[in-house]
């Protein structure tokens, strides 16, 4: 038996059906993608033989991850044009919920739950990037350099978060990365050849017209220097003149997601890069539980300085320019979480509020307890708490007239919260 | 979801170039707004197919809350020779990325070179219906014969 038929979660916590019925203003179907994304998605055999690596987007290894595995699908289009950013689960028997299934349904691809037997919405595959076919002059096979979403190019130019160097100290909830968290290793080698290889993937990539209109950053956090992270935007000011080649103009829409840059690290970025907005995630809004679950961010930065080099980005790169990353719904974890969701609620909005005052606006990644995560037996919240945090942090960017750019849902993609900036 | 089938003749009036085709939809807040959309044609399955070229636009974000909420919008196509038709529907597919939006961002830019193509909506007919003047005056004759002023009915003296 596995642990999601053992422990009858389904009668524990409203359904998909009644939650939409409940809220009428969360949209069906970015509510499903919220449920998608909490309790993942298994393909059956007859949805991984629609997959065509040749015409769909498949990774022979997960980018972001690192750990080997055979090549599938890493998203899905809703017909909405949203996306749902998630491969297959093939392995669900340890997860508190079972799946979403991924099958087809006269002759449809469709996303199905099979206990009730009912098939939700019609959906498709991301197409390949033209330029994974490619090398670039030193002979990298570009799929190595980049990664993509459907409408944004993903850079790494570091694969090892040191927050892992000190035992303990990695966030808990965090599944990034996680090839590379021994001390001894360094991550992937960012020598001359590699800014050069940026360079060449990147004017390729620009070649699919209509394709890209992010162009994103993230890595892990870099300690070092003679101020903590002054490595990190070395490699990223690095990083970003080896793209800036590529284009004819001195800005374009960067997204770039790191680690709490101070303001002299933040305005020296602004002023010799193309970057535009900035994201720096705080996870969780809560000072204790920040100490808890991101134990070596809050040693080295803390939970009020990280807050206050926020407010800081906004007076550089303007308000509705910086968005803060949470992982929502960690929260909860135990044992040192909220037990009553709506208490969670209500404290996580309430420093929202705060923190939107002061122009900063969120995306919001729904918490899945991942494999490779410390939090990985977690039990997280129920669909009905997702849909809330969304809709109240919407409710905070609309009061307090704060945009969202490339975290919403074309260019990013990954936040039910910005997604719903699409009717605003 | 609708399923309305349209004539050939009003096909052919969507994808005049020379039509004048208007778009009007509801916030979310339930404003109206309408706005001509000259980048409204029939595609293949017979549905309207749109080009947004504005993603900022309102229009763009009131076709997304319709498509989220299953609510209909309407279409006024006139004519070069004054016949007009009224469409209603419900937007069922929107693309905004992958290959099959790409060719519509490059069909886009053969129309408008400098467009930036925001999204391709497809749209399911609920309703269809000649809005002329003389074919509506000739329904409305049949209809309510009753509305109609004293002294158009008045006897010779």
């Amino acid at each position: 038996m596995s642990r999601n038929s053992e422990n009858g979660w389904r009668s524990k916590e409203l359904p998909y059906d009644q939650v939409i019925e409940k809220y009428p203003e969360i949209p069906p179907i970015v509510a499903l993608k919220i449920d998608v994304s909490r309790r993942g998605i298994h393909y059956t055999q007859a949805a991984l033989d629609r997959v065509d690596p040749d015409k769909h987007h498949v990774e022979p290894y997960n980018y972001m991850i690192g750990h080997g595995k055979n090549a599938a699908p890493i998203g899905l289009f809703l017909r909405d044009g949203s996306v749902i950013c998630q491969g297959d689960t093939p392995d669900y028997s340890k997860a508190y919920r079972d799946p979403y299934t991924l099958d087809v349904v006269d002759g449809r691809l469709v996303l199905t739950d099979e206990e009730i037997g009912k098939v939700y919405e019609e959906v498709t595959f991301w197409d390949r990037p033209d330029f994974y076919d490619k090398k670039t002059s030193n002979g990298t096979p570009m799929c190595l350099v980049a990664s993509a979403r459907p409408q944004r190019i993903t850079i790494a130019p570091q694969t090892k978060c040191h927050f892992w160097d000190t035992p303990g100290e990695g966030c808990k909830y965090c599944a990034l990365f996680s090839a590379h968290r021994s001390k001894d290793d360094e991550g992937e080698i960012r020598d001359e050849k590699w800014f050069q290889d940026v360079e060449e993937t990147t004017r390729e990539a620009l070649k699919e017209k209509g394709r890209y209109c992010s162009f994103h950053m993230t890595a892990g956090s870099t300690l070092s220097g003679a101020e903590i992270f002054d490595d990190e935007v070395d490699l990223y000011i690095k990083t970003l003149h080896a793209a800036e080649k590529a284009f004819k103009t001195e800005k374009f829409p960067v997204k770039l997601v790191a680690s709490a840059f101070s303001k002299k690290q933040l305005q020296r970025m602004y002023d010799e890069t193309a970057i535009t907005t900035y994201t720096t995630d705080l996870e969780v809004l809560n000072p204790e539980l920040f100490k808890w679950i991101c134990p070596g961010k809050s040693r080295l930065v803390g939970y009020e300085e990280w807050k206050h080099r926020l407010y800081d980005a906004v007076e550089i790169f303007g308000r509705g320019n910086v968005d803060c990353g949470i992982v929502g719904g960690v929260e909860t974890a135990q044992p040192n979480g909220f037990a009553d969701e709506d208490e969670a609620l209500a404290a996580v909005l309430a420093e929202a509020e705060e923190m939107g005052r002061h122009g900063v606006s969120f995306a919001d990644c729904v918490w899945n307890a991942l494999p490779g995560s410390m939090f990985v037996n977690q039990k997280t919240p129920s669909l009905e708490y997702y849909v809330k945090l969304a809709l109240g942090l919407a409710e905070v960017r609309r009061k307090n007239g704060l945009k969202i750019y490339t975290d919403d849902y074309r260019r990013c993609g990954n936040h039910p919260n910005t997604d719903l900036a699409r009717i605003d | 979801m609708g399923n309305v089938k349209i004539s050939q003749e009003i096909i052919d009036a969507i994808n005049d170039p020379g039509s004048i085709k208007v778009l009007a939809s509801i916030s979310r807040t339930g404003e109206l707004h309408v706005v001509p959309k000259g980048t409204i044609t029939v595609n293949e399955e017979g549905n309207i197919r749109y080009y947004e070229l504005l993603e900022g636009s309102q229009t763009n974000k009131n076709v997304t809350f319709a498509l989220w909420f299953g609510r209909k919008i309407a279409i006024n196509i006139i004519t070069p020779d004054r016949r007009s038709y009224q469409i209603k529907g419900i937007p069922v597919k929107s693309l905004v990325a992958g290959k099959e939006y790409q060719k519509h961002y490059e069909r886009a830019m053969e129309l408008i070179p400098d467009s930036d193509l925001a999204a391709v909506y497809e749209i399911e007919l609920t309703d269809v219906r000649e809005e002329s003047y003389p074919v509506r005056f000739a329904e409305e004759a049949r209809d309510n014969p009753l509305y109609i002023h004293l002294d158009k009915l008045a006897g010779q003296a």
